[in-house]
């Protein structure tokens, strides 16, 4: 073998032996692991006609802030939010459709959620994991289901149905 | 009367083909059985360095048949050391287990009365649990959904003092004849629906019984058992192997 080929042979060698030693040892980053954290909750409305209930607007509410409030979403019959880790209860403006005449609606939806520690490895340290504790629809919901109070990636949508 | 004919007739055609001809129907108890886990200590005592945990089991033998209950106890300490952020965790939890469920064997009844079986368990642990680290990831929220890395995050020293949790097994296994009354056994177990009640102040790392906080999981045992018989049977009574 020529020597020339010698240097980058044991230098591939080490950069792999490296490789390995890092991700062997140490705390691996959440985003790369399996450890399914998430802030996202996922809402689905339905109605016994489900063609004619689906969100128009979804708008964050904060109580005594002027103006047009950023909006969130537009359409559809579920949506997606993101909690607020600083807070532990979050307010949004709803519009929906409703009914055969395609009615709109406007109402709240409350989400009040808490957060646990999680250890993610001993050698890594803690997270968070959210819990949905309730969901208020004010608005004429005949049924306000949390399927999956505890909030994870690896869960099935929706986290949340609203019967109406 | 000749309404439930039959049905009697029925009932005893498939009795008959159950235990042939010859043989006496017996729905009663023929043996029990009691046993430990023999890798269970070992593995956690010696290979991990913990703290050994220790599983009794018992069961009654209906024939096909089988009534199961294990009784598990011990100790759980795990620590570690975030060497970039220079956090410290421990994680120990104390409790016990236990699971009740039946087991259908699929082998004919012979004299050695060896096993293959599927069941299904179900299953409860109580524990108290002390988590003692530091928050190292944190949503910062504005949308974003990924945990950012945090220094000096807030310190977790947190306890449970009676928390419960409980879930389903499927399993399946055998128990074969090694010596006299002494039989080896080997149980493969499929954990699912896992729920865990009285823990508001962190997420159990670890539940005595189940394993680490996953979804679902795998766990395998390995018993030494002593079987008192109840019922003997002459051996030509015996169905064919």
């Amino acid at each position: 073998m020529n020597s020339t080929h010698y240097p980058k042979s044991i230098t591939t060698l080490l950069l792999l032996t490296g490789l390995l030693v890092c991700t062997a040892n140490g705390c691996r980053d959440p985003r790369d692991n399996r450890t399914p954290l998430t802030t996202r909750v996922t809402i689905e409305l339905s109605a016994k006609e489900k063609r004619t209930a689906k969100f128009l607007n979804l708008r964050s509410f904060t109580p005594g802030q002027a103006g047009d409030n950023p909006k969130v979403a537009v359409g559809g019959r579920t949506h997606t939010v993101t909690l607020d880790p600083n807070v532990r209860e979050l307010v949004f403006t709803v519009e929906y459709l409703k009914g055969n005449n395609a009615d709109i609606y406007t109402t709240t939806l409350t989400i009040k959620y808490t957060c646990r520690a999680v250890l993610i490895s001993p050698q890594c340290g803690c997270a968070y994991q959210y819990t949905i504790d309730s969901v208020d629809f004010e608005d004429d919901a005949q049924e306000v289901k949390i399927l999956n109070p505890q909030l994870s990636s690896y869960n099935e949508s929706p986290d949340v149905q609203i019967y109406l | 009367m000749y309404r439930f004919t039959f049905s009697i007739v029925l009932l005893h055609s498939l009795l008959a083909v159950y235990f042939t001809s010859q043989a006496e129907v017996y729905l009663g108890p023929t043996d029990f059985r009691v046993g430990a886990d023999v890798v269970r200590p070992l593995y956690y005592g010696a290979y991990e360095g913990a703290e050994p945990q220790f599983e009794f089991n018992g069961s009654i033998d209906f024939t096909r048949l089988m009534l199961v209950g294990d009784y598990g106890l011990g100790s759980i300490k795990r620590v570690g050391k975030n060497t970039k952020k220079n956090v410290q965790s421990v994680y120990t939890s104390q409790g016990q287990y236990f699971r009740v469920g039946v087991n259908y064997s699929f082998l004919p009844m012979t004299p050695d009365r060896n096993v293959a079986f599927l069941g299904c368990r179900y299953a409860m642990s109580f524990f108290k649990d002390h988590l003692k680290s530091r928050v190292v990831y944190a949503h910062s929220g504005g949308g974003s959904d990924i945990p950012r890395s945090v220094s000096n995050g807030p310190k977790i020293n947190t306890k449970h003092r009676k928390a419960r949790a409980r879930w389903l097994e499927l399993v399946g296994g055998m128990q074969a004849k090694v010596w006299a009354s002494l039989y080896a056994g080997l149980t493969v177990r499929y954990k699912f629906s896992l729920r865990v009640d009285n823990a508001p102040k962190h997420i159990p790392y670890e539940v005595l019984g189940w394993g680490k906080h996953d979804e679902h999981g795998w766990g395998i045992n390995y018993y030494l058992l002593l079987q008192f018989p109840i019922k003997q049977f002459p051996e030509a009574k015996y169905l064919d192997p």
